[in-house]
């Protein structure tokens, strides 16, 4: 998966063009990022999405100013999490820098074979998913986004959202057996499954051998 | 096997591997210990495979779609406070530049995952633009049973005010909520009313007594009371409202909204009732929902219809039809977004209309295609014409509050 750093292309493009895409890209990334180190300190969803949106916003109007900035990962890290910890002085200085080992990296995610899965599921599955997926509360999707996709923990979950672990557990359980029933045993993705079956055959074969 | 029995089967073996963190950290691949294990009980268990393998894609399928959904709701947040932000220095501009502003349109529009057809033949840029009006806010009053007015902005915190024995205020999860803070049974009924003017719409989720939360659309209002006695749970609305119902089978929740009646148990539902569009839809995201006008001569649409998630049901004068709903485009407004799905000009410009708070004009011929476009809502209203011009026939003018709209 791409780290922070490796977006100095398009930090270096919204700083000298503006560029909105390179804005958004930059958004694309951080928000998980971000929220991932937020709610992992316990702090609560809202806030450390209000927190992410604040960093935007100033970077988006102090585009002139950080050109200063020579590393902009540890300069974006720094200022949210002063703003998270309500330290007030927004500046362009990267007089406090943080120690970068003592943050984590975000649990690992299968980003390859997500791509793989997207572009090779039966249409109709797609779908019926998507509307799903859209159709569910807010706090529905908000702990199946950290649970599945942060990988954070029941109870890191229960914390950010301010409910029970058994209600987190609950949730997301009630989504995914819903959504299962709604698309039926084995029908997604027949072709991805077809060729990642023979995948599994073949280790098994490996493993007996 | 009896069909019950068979369904209850089915939610444990899910439940059985859902629980283990092991199960998710496999289908992830969060760690190579939790891989391996599952590996090896597929190896011993293969009548499985199939079914881990396919929920497996679900679940990695699922996280997609979560994060998709709140990056997009999240992004359209700080675009709002761009505009916000924005605007002192937009107002200095006198013309501007049409084509610029389309490529950046386009670009954030395409990453809305909207549906977006471009026009491929040079049309004459005959777009002309006195000034830009900018987009609405999120904003919304709060009209307490005595009269007194609470404008809600975002940024609010702690208790707004108390009716009785309710607590009105934000609570932590950032809603404008109602909490009962003693007994309540003998008061008599207090009715409150939540309204947005043209240009604004709900800056929190409102939460009634009884834990249902509403989210109001422009020009909309909702009239409910401060705590919910007696059998039904009722409130009324007008113009636009998204419903999140919460559930209690033996207290009916019922919204009416000029002749419709709505009456759900536990759901998630959009009413669209504005009285100038000629028909009311409800659409149905998620529960059960009847639909019926209690007051009309016609029998059937006297008892109404079921919807079922993902239905719609279009209520005209004397006909009540059920069709299969557009979720996307229904929700647009809630996620921070126009979504125009086979529209004809004049709907589009009625809705532009409750944000923008312009005064529309024909001029000629109205043209009569139909548009396909996204667009955030939290742009200048230039670079929404803007982008309307380049898919098919049709050209703006701006002036003050005026927009003309010609062939």
């Amino acid at each position: 998966m791409r780290k922070g750093k490796d977006l100095k292309g398009e930090w270096d493009a919204f700083l000298q063009t503006g560029s909105e895409r390179a804005f958004y890209d930059l958004y694309d990334h951080y928000h998980d990022y971000l929220l991932y180190i937020g709610l992992q300190k316990e702090m609560p969803m809202e806030k450390v999405k209000d927190c992410i949106n604040d960093l935007f916003l100033y970077v988006f109007e102090n585009r002139i100013k950080l050109h200063t900035v020579s590393h902009h990962h540890n300069y974006l890290v720094t200022i949210f999490l002063r703003s998270l910890f309500r330290k007030r002085h927004f500046s362009s200085s990267e007089s406090l820098m943080f120690d970068e080992e003592q943050l984590p990296d975000m649990p690992a995610y299968p980003s390859a074979e997500a791509l793989y899965i997207q572009q090779n599921v039966q249409e109709q599955v797609a779908q019926i998913l998507k509307n799903y997926m859209e159709r569910l509360s807010s706090s529905q999707a908000k702990m199946i986004y950290q649970k599945f996709y942060l990988g954070l923990t029941y109870e890191e979950i229960a914390q950010a959202n301010g409910v029970s672990v058994k209600t987190v557990y609950n949730t997301i359980l009630q989504a995914v057996a819903k959504l299962k029933k709604l698309i039926g045993t084995g029908h997604i993705g027949t072709l991805a499954t077809a060729i990642s079956l023979l995948g599994i055959f073949i280790l098994i074969f490996l493993r007996i051998s | 096997m009896p069909g019950i029995y068979k369904k209850r089967m089915q939610d444990k073996e899910v439940a059985q591997f859902i629980e283990q963190e092991s199960f998710l950290n496999y289908c992830f691949k969060r760690n190579d210990e939790d891989i391996r294990y599952w590996e090896k009980w597929l190896t011993e268990n293969p009548e499985h495979v199939l079914q881990v393998e396919a929920m497996k894609q679900m679940l990695i399928l699922m996280a997609e779609e979560s994060r998709d959904r709140l990056k997009r709701q999240h992004f359209s947040e700080l675009e709002e406070r761009i505009a916000q932000s924005k605007f002192p220095q937009v107002a200095k501009r006198i013309v501007l530049w049409p084509r610029i502003v389309a490529a950046a349109s386009i670009i954030l529009a395409v990453s809305f995952s909207g549906y977006f057809l471009l026009h491929t033949t040079q049309l004459q840029q005959t777009a002309y633009y006195k000034n830009d009006i900018p987009p609405g806010h999120n904003q919304a009053t709060l009209t307490l049973a005595n009269g007194k007015k609470i404008i809600l902005t975002k940024g609010l915190s702690g208790k707004l005010a108390q009716q009785g024995n309710t607590l009105i205020g934000v609570n932590s999860q950032n809603a404008v909520a109602y909490t009962a803070t003693g007994a309540n049974a003998n008061l008599p009924a207090a009715y409150n009313t939540l309204s947005t003017a043209i240009g604004e719409q709900s800056p929190y989720p409102l939460v009634l007594a009884d834990g249902t939360k509403v989210w109001l659309d422009a020009r909309s209002s909702i009239t409910f009371p401060v705590v919910f006695n007696g059998k039904d749970r009722i409130v009324k609305i007008t113009g636009e409202a998204y419903f999140e119902v919460a559930h209690n089978n033996d207290h009916p929740f019922k919204v009416t909204v000029k002749d419709q009646t709505i009456e759900d148990i536990g759901t998630h539902f959009n009413i669209n009732a504005y009285t100038d569009e000629k028909v009311i839809k409800t659409t149905l995201l998620e529960g059960a929902v009847k639909v019926s006008a209690p007051a009309s001569s016609s029998p059937s649409i006297k008892t109404g219809v079921k919807l079922k998630p993902g239905q719609q049901s279009i209520l005209n004068n004397n006909t009540l039809n059920v069709a299969n709903a557009d979720i996307e485009e229904t929700m647009a407004w809630k996620n921070g977004y126009f979504r125009f799905n086979n529209e004809k000009i004049e709907s589009i410009m009625r809705k532009l209309s409750r944000w923008y708070d312009i005064d529309v004009q024909y001029s000629g011929i109205i043209p009569d295609e139909e548009f396909y476009a996204t667009s955030s809502r939290y742009r200048n209203i230039s670079e929404v014409l803007t982008m309307l011009q380049k898919t098919k026939g049709v050209h703006f003018k701006v002036e003050g509050r005026r927009v003309t709209v010609m062939q």
